[in-house]
C-alpha cells in the first residue's frame, strides 16, 4: 500500500494555503459592497500582506520540491498556516467592518472616531489619520493600522477611547528629524526599546493611556475609569499579561491629568475631575480584594515608567497636549441649561468631550441624573467641532 | 536697621494703607487733569465776556460802520454836485447795506451774551470750578499721615484714631468731585462700575422675585455699601470694596422676610454676610476682613467684628465639596493670618456666640444652601477665577477677550492680590479695564 509522501502532503498545504490566500485577496477586496471603500483606506497594505504570505509559502514549496522535507521545513510550514490564518483572519474582520459600516450598522460610530483620530493626527502628522471599523473591541491592527471601535458601545461618553488606540500609531510610527545631527530619529520607540516582550506591551498601552489623556484632557480617564476598568482586577500583573493592572492604569490617568495641570496655588483646572473620579475609584475598590489595590512599591514603579511616557511626549508631542480654556465652562452651562448660553466660538471636539463629562459627573456627584437631553445636546456640539475638523481637512 | 513695612504691618492695615495711596494718587490726577481744563475754560471765557476779545471785536466794527454811515451821508448829502445819476444809486445802496448789517451785528452782540451766561452755568458745575488748592493742601496732608502711621510705634491704634471713623477732607472734597463728575457723566470708577453693580444686586436679589422691583436701586455704589464705620470713604467705590454690596442686599433680604429661618436682630449683619459669602463666593471675605471689619473692640451692645470675621473663616471652608477643600482652606489660612495679627497688634479680645446663636447661624446657612441654590457661587469655576486673576496679575497683553462676569472679576482680583500682595495696582487697574466692557443691562451673572 502506497501512503503519501510527507513532501506531497506539505506541497498540497501550501497549495491549500495559497488558495486561501487568493480566495481572501479576492472576497475582500473586490467583492461586495465594502470592497471599495476597504480598497481605498487599506488595498495596498492588505495586498502587500497577502503578497507576503504568499512569496514565503512559494519558497517553502520550492524548498521542499528542491531538497525534501526537514524538520525545520516541518516547523515552517506550521509557523505559515498560523500567519495565513492571521492574515485571513484580519482580512475578515476588516471585510465585515467595511461591510457594517456600509449598512450602518455601528450608527455613525466610526464616522464620528474617524473624526476625532482625524482632528488628534492634525496636532501630529495628517498621514497619521487611520480610519475606523466595527470590532467587538477596541484595537489597533498592526497588519493594516485600522482600528476597531467597539460597536455597539456607550456612544459619544467611550468616544475617548479611540485615542488611545490612535496612540498605539503614534508610538510606533513617530518619527522625528533631529538637525543637529542630521538623523531621523524613532523616541517613542526608543523609549519602549527599554523593555522586553509583553512587559513592552504593557509600557506600551501605559503609554496610550498617558498619551490619550494628554491629547484629550478629562474625558479619557472619565471614560477609562467610569466605564471599563474593573475595579475588582488585580492591581499589578505579571509579565504574561498585555496590558497593565486597572488600578495601575487609572493611577495612569490620574498622574498625567496632575502633571498636565502642573502646580496652582489655589485650584487647577482639573483639580475637580481629579477628586471626583479619585473618589469614586476609591468608592469603587470598597470591597474589593487586596490586591486590586496599588501599594506604595508599585506606585513607585509606575511613576518611573509614567516618568519615561511623559518625557517622550512632552519632548516630542507637546503640540498634541489639550489646553483646557474657558470655552468648556461655556460649554458646560450650555449643556445644563439649555439655551441660557450659546456655545462658545471655536471649540474644539475634545472641549465637548470634557465638557459632557463635567455635566454628568456633576449631576451624579449631586445625586442627580444629566438633563434628559444631555446626550442628543452633545451630540449636536459634537457634529459642529467635527465639522469643523473636516472642512479643516479638506481644505 | 528700620524693619520693612512688610515686617512691621500685617497684611489687613497694609491693605487699608495701600488703597488710601492709591485713592490719593487717583485724587491728584484729577487736580492736575483740572488744572488743565481750568485753562482752557479761562481761554473760552476770555473769548466770551463783556469787554473780552469777542466784546472788543463788536465794538470795533461798530464804530467801523458808524464811521462808513457818516462818509456817506457827507458824500450823498444834496448840496453836492458832481454826483451822477448811476454813482448816486451805487451809494445809496452801499448806504443801505450798513443799515442792514447794525441789527445782524446787534444780534451777534445778544448771541455772545447768552453763549457767556451759558458758559457761566457750565463752569460754575464743571469740576474746573472746584478749588485745587484746597484739595492739592488735603492731598499733601493725607500722605503724610499715611506714611505717618506707617512709621508709628503702634499703626494699628494711630490708623483707628486718625482714619477710621474720621471723615477726611480731602475724602469729602473727593466725593463731590466724584459726586460732580458722575452728574455730567465724567465719573471715573464709580461709573464704570454701575453695571458691574448692577448685576450683581439683581443677582443678590433675586430671592425676591418680582418684589426686586422696590429694592434699592444702584445708582450709586455708595447707596448700597452702608457701612455702620464707613472706613475708607474711597475703596467703596472701588472694584476690591465691590463685594460688600453682597452684605447689603443680604441685610435688606432679612428685614424683608425673604427666610425661613428667625433670625434675631443681633444677628442680622452675621447672617448677611453669610449670604453675601453664599452668594458672592470667596471674594466677600476678603473683601470685608481686609477693607472693613474691625479688628479692635466693637461699641457695647453691637456684635463684635471679630466674631464676624471668625464665623466668615469658618463658612468659607465650607462653600464647596471635598474637590475645593484645599483651595478654600487656602484662602482662608491667608485671611487668618493676618486677621489675627491685626487682632494682636490692637489686642482684641476674643468673645464668641452663644450656643443658641451658633445653631441659628447654621440653619441659615443650610438654608441658603439647601434651598437657594440657583444663587450660590459655583465653587467647580474657581480655577477659573484663578486663571483670570493670575492675567491680571502678569501684566502684558491677553486681556482683549476677557468679559466675565462682576462676580468672577472680583473673585479673580481678590485671588490674584491674596497670591501677590505686590502687584495689587497692576491687578486693580487692569481689572479696571474689564470691568469697564461691562455692560449696563440684562446679562447673565
Amino acid at each position: 500500500v502506497s501512503t503519501p509522501q510527507p513532501a506531497t502532503v506539505l506541497l498540497g498545504r501550501i497549495e491549500g494555503e495559497q488558495q486561501r490566500l487568493r480566495h481572501t485577496e479576492g472576497v475582500v477586496l473586490r467583492a461586495g459592497p465594502g470592497a471599495g471603500w476597504l480598497e481605498k483606506i487599506a488595498g495596498d497594505r492588505l495586498r502587500a500582506l497577502i503578497g507576503n504570505a504568499r512569496t514565503r509559502l512559494e519558497t517553502l514549496k520550492r524548498d521542499i520540491q528542491r531538497s525534501g522535507v526537514t524538520r525545520e521545513r516541518l516547523t515552517k510550514m506550521a509557523e505559515l498556516q498560523q500567519a495565513t490564518d492571521r492574515v485571513t483572519s484580519e482580512c475578515l474582520a476588516l471585510a465585515l467592518g467595511a461591510l457594517a459600516r456600509h449598512f450602518e450598522v455601528d450608527a455613525g460610530a466610526c464616522d464620528q472616531a474617524d473624526l476625532l483620530i482625524r482632528e488628534l493626527a492634525g496636532r501630529v502628522d495628517r498621514r497619521f489619520a487611520r480610519p475606523t471599523v466595527p470590532g467587538e473591541e477596541e484595537f489597533l491592527h498592526r497588519a493594516a493600522d485600522v482600528v476597531r471601535r467597539r460597536v455597539p458601545d456607550n456612544g459619544l461618553w467611550d468616544l475617548p477611547i479611540m485615542a488611545h488606540e490612535f496612540g498605539h500609531v503614534v508610538a510606533s510610527g513617530l518619527q522625528t528629524y533631529d538637525a543637529v545631527g542630521d538623523q531621523v530619529l524613532r523616541p517613542v520607540e526608543t523609549f519602549l526599546a527599554g523593555f522586553d516582550g509583553l512587559r513592552r506591551q504593557q509600557v506600551t498601552e501605559l503609554f496610550c493611556d498617558v498619551f490619550a489623556t494628554f491629547a484629550l484632557g478629562p474625558s479619557y480617564p472619565c471614560a477609562l475609569v467610569l466605564h471599563r476598568l474593573d475595579p475588582t482586577a488585580r492591581a499589578v500583573v505579571d509579565e504574561t499579561a498585555t496590558h497593565p493592572g486597572d488600578a495601575s492604569r487609572v493611577y495612569a490617568c490620574l498622574w498625567t491629568l496632575r502633571r498636565m495641570q502642573g502646580s496652582t496655588k489655589i485650584a487647577g483646572p482639573y483639580d475637580r475631575v481629579l477628586w471626583q473620579l479619585d473618589t469614586a475609584w476609591q468608592e469603587l475598590q470598597r470591597d474589593a480584594p487586596d490586591h486590586a489595590r496599588l501599594n506604595d512599591e508599585a506606585r513607585g514603579a509606575l511613576r518611573s515608567d509614567l516618568a519615561g511616557c511623559w518625557v517622550a511626549l512632552r519632548d516630542n508631542l507637546g503640540t498634541v497636549g489639550y489646553q483646557w480654556s474657558g470655552r468648556v465652562r461655556d460649554l458646560v452651562e450650555e449643556l445644563e441649561d439649555s439655551g441660557a448660553a450659546p456655545a462658545p466660538a471655536g471649540y474644539s471636539a475634545p472641549d465637548v468631550l470634557n465638557a459632557a463629562w463635567t455635566v454628568r459627573l456633576d449631576a451624579w456627584s449631586g445625586g442627580a441624573l444629566p438633563p434628559e437631553d444631555l446626550e442628543s445636546h452633545v451630540r449636536g456640539l459634537l457634529q459642529a467641532a467635527l465639522a469643523v475638523a473636516r472642512s479643516d481637512d479638506a481644505q | 536697621m528700620m524693619p520693612s513695612d512688610e515686617d512691621r504691618l500685617d497684611l489687613i492695615l497694609r491693605t487699608r494703607l495701600e488703597l488710601l495711596e492709591q485713592a490719593v494718587d487717583e485724587v491728584s490726577e484729577i487736580i492736575e487733569a483740572m488744572t488743565d481744563q481750568r485753562e482752557r475754560l479761562g481761554k473760552v471765557e476770555e473769548c466770551l465776556r463783556p469787554g473780552g476779545q469777542l466784546s472788543s471785536s463788536e465794538k470795533k466794527i461798530r464804530t467801523t460802520l458808524g464811521d462808513a454811515a457818516t462818509r456817506l451821508d457827507t458824500v450823498l448829502d444834496e448840496d453836492s454836485a458832481g454826483l451822477g445819476n448811476v454813482d448816486r444809486g451805487l451809494l445809496n445802496e452801499a448806504q443801505q447795506f450798513l443799515l442792514d448789517a447794525k441789527p445782524s451785528l446787534s444780534q451777534l452782540s445778544t448771541d455772545r451774551s447768552r453763549a457767556y451766561e451759558s458758559f457761566q452755568g457750565i463752569r460754575r458745575w464743571s469740576i474746573a470750578g472746584l478749588p485745587d488748592q484746597e484739595l492739592n493742601e488735603a492731598a499733601q496732608d493725607y500722605r503724610r499721615l499715611l506714611a505717618d502711621i506707617r512709621r508709628s510705634a503702634e499703626p494699628w491704634q494711630r490708623y483707628a484714631a486718625q482714619l477710621r471713623g474720621h471723615g477726611q477732607e480731602l475724602f469729602t472734597l473727593y466725593l463731590e468731585l466724584l459726586g460732580g463728575m458722575a452728574v455730567r457723566g465724567l465719573g471715573l470708577d464709580a461709573a464704570a462700575l454701575v453695571g458691574d453693580v448692577q448685576m450683581l444686586v439683581r443677582h443678590l436679589m433675586q430671592p425676591l422675585g418680582s418684589a426686586a422691583r422696590k429694592a434699592p436701586q444702584p445708582r450709586s455704589p455708595h447707596v448700597l455699601m452702608g457701612t455702620r464705620h464707613r472706613p475708607l470713604g474711597y475703596p467703596e467705590w472701588s472694584l476690591w470694596a465691590l463685594p460688600l454690596v453682597g452684605r447689603t442686599a443680604g441685610e435688606y433680604l432679612i428685614r424683608e422676610g425673604t427666610f425661613e429661618t428667625a433670625v434675631p436682630e443681633q444677628l442680622r449683619v452675621l447672617c448677611a454676610d453669610l449670604y453675601a459669602l453664599h452668594a458672592l463666593g470667596p471674594s466677600y471675605a476678603p473683601a470685608a476682613l481686609f477693607l472693613e471689619l474691625d479688628p479692635g473692640e466693637a461699641p457695647a451692645g453691637v456684635l463684635p467684628d471679630s466674631i464676624r470675621a471668625r464665623v466668615l473663616l469658618k463658612k468659607l471652608t465650607q462653600l464647596g465639596d471635598g474637590s475645593v477643600r484645599k483651595s478654600l482652606d487656602w484662602i482662608a489660612k491667608q485671611l487668618a493670618e493676618p486677621w489675627s495679627r491685626a487682632r494682636l497688634a490692637v489686642r482684641g479680645r476674643n468673645t464668641s456666640l452663644d450656643q443658641s446663636e451658633r445653631e441659628v447661624l447654621e440653619e441659615f446657612f443650610i438654608e441658603l444652601r439647601d434651598g437657594f441654590k440657583e444663587i450660590a457661587y459655583e465653587t467647580r469655576w474657581l480655577s477659573e477665577a484663578e486663571h483670570l486673576g493670575r492675567k491680571l496679575a502678569e501684566g502684558g497683553e491677553g486681556l482683549d477677550n476677557l468679559a466675565p462676569s462682576p462676580r468672577d472679576l472680583i473673585t479673580a482680583i481678590w485671588l490674584a492680590r491674596l497670591e501677590n500682595p505686590t502687584r495689587a495696582r497692576l491687578i486693580h487697574s487692569r481689572a479696571k479695564i474689564v470691568a469697564q466692557r461691562i455692560p449696563i443691562g440684562n446679562q447673565p451673572l
